[in-house]
């Protein structure tokens, strides 16, 4: 092992979260919290300041969120190391994380247990991803994907809003929106729009 | 107009002439008043047209106007049809027949739109909720867990390292079961109108919570043609079947499950039954109800006026029997209101947009 410590930056919006993560690696000996930031744009302004070594990045926050700054950082820094801190599983939310130039991804809740290793496999240059969301990634990956309308009719279907309002609130027709609906359940494999948002909501295509 | 229409007009039409026929009739042998007997056509009108159709609407008040001006106001010597007075008076009574049901619809409209807002208003209010919880709550704790960890590492092997270890073990659990839970209660404030698509989602989550393969197998079965439920207490049933489901999956040690919905016009069953070790008699009769949340069944159930038997014996497994009155229990079609022989049941929309 190296003796220059791997040099972390946090990104959460929850400052209780960033001090755990501080807690963490304080008492490692071969990492260090050089900065922290609470939303996108203060990630890549840390960034630039300190050219961490490994980034840690939620993926809910407000202002900019994480696709959005790794998108940037890694435009930036190709050579970013950068790992996904999230709540949920769902396979497009890892998959739009994976495809900014995420390294690696990491569920909330096991963070105690594997934060450690996973910073320093992801240093180490290798790609970390958790065995049961690699699984999920799996099971859809031949899916057809939402287009950019139906993840918005998906997102309105969602806010428990019936067709006429959706199509008033798209300015389209109440029929072009019957159409969408009727290939989001295809595409979602769905059978009804409860169903539908279920999958969504599971899949990460909307958020909570 | 196609072939149902005009089924349908025609029936409205046989049915508000038979109705007027039947009024004339009462009258003649009672020897009302002309003015009563207006009074009686006014509503006879008012109600076929707040139920009907435009068509049946108008013929049924233009049979009404007929047979007011040639069996009751003879009074007019002149032939009725030359008789300007029983012409106003025709028109007078057309004019009052069709402000009234404009008006009673348009209260009815009013009571449904305000409905509709009180269920949008209980939606917005969950999804707030839901949000709510996610940001503080949920990442507190998981936030806290770092801590935690952080004080366990510092700690010297031994019992209390131990006995924290596993303490947190079952706190990673519980916020995984909150986490899941915020999301069910995101996503069923969407149209959740499947009561069968609801149930068998729920078996799945409960069946693959503690991933392992020993888990129950749930039926799902559907007797009758599915309605949708009324917003006002779908939530409560789904809330009531996923409470059952629960004890069947987490207590019961059930190797089967089913849950049974049957609709009718009359009423809405859901009867969920397991072959588990049952619930023990103490348990289910007195208050000491702890994890069964048995008393929570009960009083949504009641709230909802629904009602809810549990029957169960020590190794027999647990049946939960909920039924509703169908007044109740669907989701009514906007168009029409509560007149029986004009109502015609609504399909449950699938995908009409709630």
């Amino acid at each position: 092992m190296s003796t220059k410590p791997i040099r972390v930056l946090a990104v959460d919006d929850h400052s209780l979260l960033r001090d755990g993560i501080a807690k963490l690696l304080a008492a490692q000996p071969d990492m260090e919290l050089v900065a922290e930031a609470s939303n996108g744009r203060e990630a890549i302004e840390q960034f630039r300041v300190h050219k961490p070594d490994v980034i840690l990045m939620d993926l809910q926050m407000p202002e900019m969120n994480g696709v959005d700054a790794i998108i940037a950082i890694c435009g930036e820094f190709p050579r970013a190391r950068i790992i996904v801190l999230t709540t949920y599983s769902g396979d497009v939310q890892v998959l739009r994380a994976l495809r900014a130039g995420a390294r690696g991804y990491l569920l909330k809740n096991l963070l105690r247990k594997e934060l450690l290793d996973t910073i320093r496999l992801v240093h180490a240059g290798q790609k970390r991803i958790p065995p049961d969301v690699a699984s999920e990634l799996a099971e859809h990956a031949t899916d057809e994907s939402l287009s950019q309308r139906e993840i918005e009719v998906l997102r309105l279907i969602s806010g428990g809003n019936a067709n006429k309002e959706i199509a008033a609130q798209l300015s389209i027709t109440e029929e072009t929106v019957k159409g969408h609906v009727k290939n989001i359940l295809s595409k979602l494999g769905a059978n009804d729009r409860t169903h539908a948002v279920t999958i969504g909501l599971k899949r990460g295509i909307i958020d909570l | 107009m196609d072939h149902s229409g005009i089924v349908k007009s025609a029936k409205e039409l046989g049915v508000g002439v038979a109705g007027l026929v039947l009024i004339t009739f009462a009258a003649v042998r009672l020897g009302l008043q002309p003015g009563a007997v207006s009074l009686l056509y006014l509503i006879a009108v008012v109600f076929v047209s707040l139920r009907a159709g435009l068509v049946s609407s108008i013929a049924v008040s233009l049979v009404a106007v007929f047979l007011l001006q040639y069996y009751f106001v003879p009074l007019f010597s002149p032939p009725a049809s030359k008789n300007p007075l029983a012409v106003v008076a025709s028109l007078a009574f057309l004019v009052t027949a069709w402000v009234i049901s404009a008006m009673v619809s348009r209260v009815r409209k009013m009571t449904e739109a305000q409905v509709t807002l009180r269920f949008e208003e209980r939606l917005a209010e969950r999804t707030r909720i839901a949000r709510e919880l996610h940001d503080t709550l949920l990442q507190s704790f998981q936030a806290l867990m770092l801590h935690f960890q952080t004080a366990s590492d510092m700690l010297p092997p031994g019992a209390a390292k131990e006995a924290l270890e596993e303490a947190l073990d079952h706190a990673d659990q519980a916020i995984l079961e909150g986490r899941n839970a915020i999301q069910n209660l995101r996503s069923s404030t969407s149209v959740a109108n499947e009561l069968a698509q609801a149930i068998a989602s729920l078996g799945e989550e409960l069946a693959g919570r503690d991933g392992n393969s020993r888990s129950a197998k749930l039926r799902v079965a559907v007797e009758g043609q599915p309605h949708a439920l009324h917003p006002s207490l779908r939530d409560d049933v789904y809330r009531i079947a996923r409470e059952a489901l629960r004890n069947a999956f987490c207590h019961a040690q059930a190797s089967g499950i089913e849950a049974e919905i049957t609709y009718s016009e009359r009423l809405l069953r859901l009867r969920i039954r397991d072959n588990g070790t049952g619930i023990a008699p103490g348990v289910l009769e007195t208050g000491r109800e702890g994890h069964w949340g048995l008393r929570g069944m009960r009083e949504r159930a009641q709230q909802i006026g629904a009602q809810l038997e549990i029957w169960s014996q020590a190794g027999a497994g647990t049946e939960v029997d909920l039924s509703i009155p169908g007044s109740l229990a669907y989701a009514v079609s906007s168009s029409h209101g509560g007149f029986r022989i004009f109502r015609k049941r609504k399909k449950a929309p699938k995908d009409s947009g709630g």
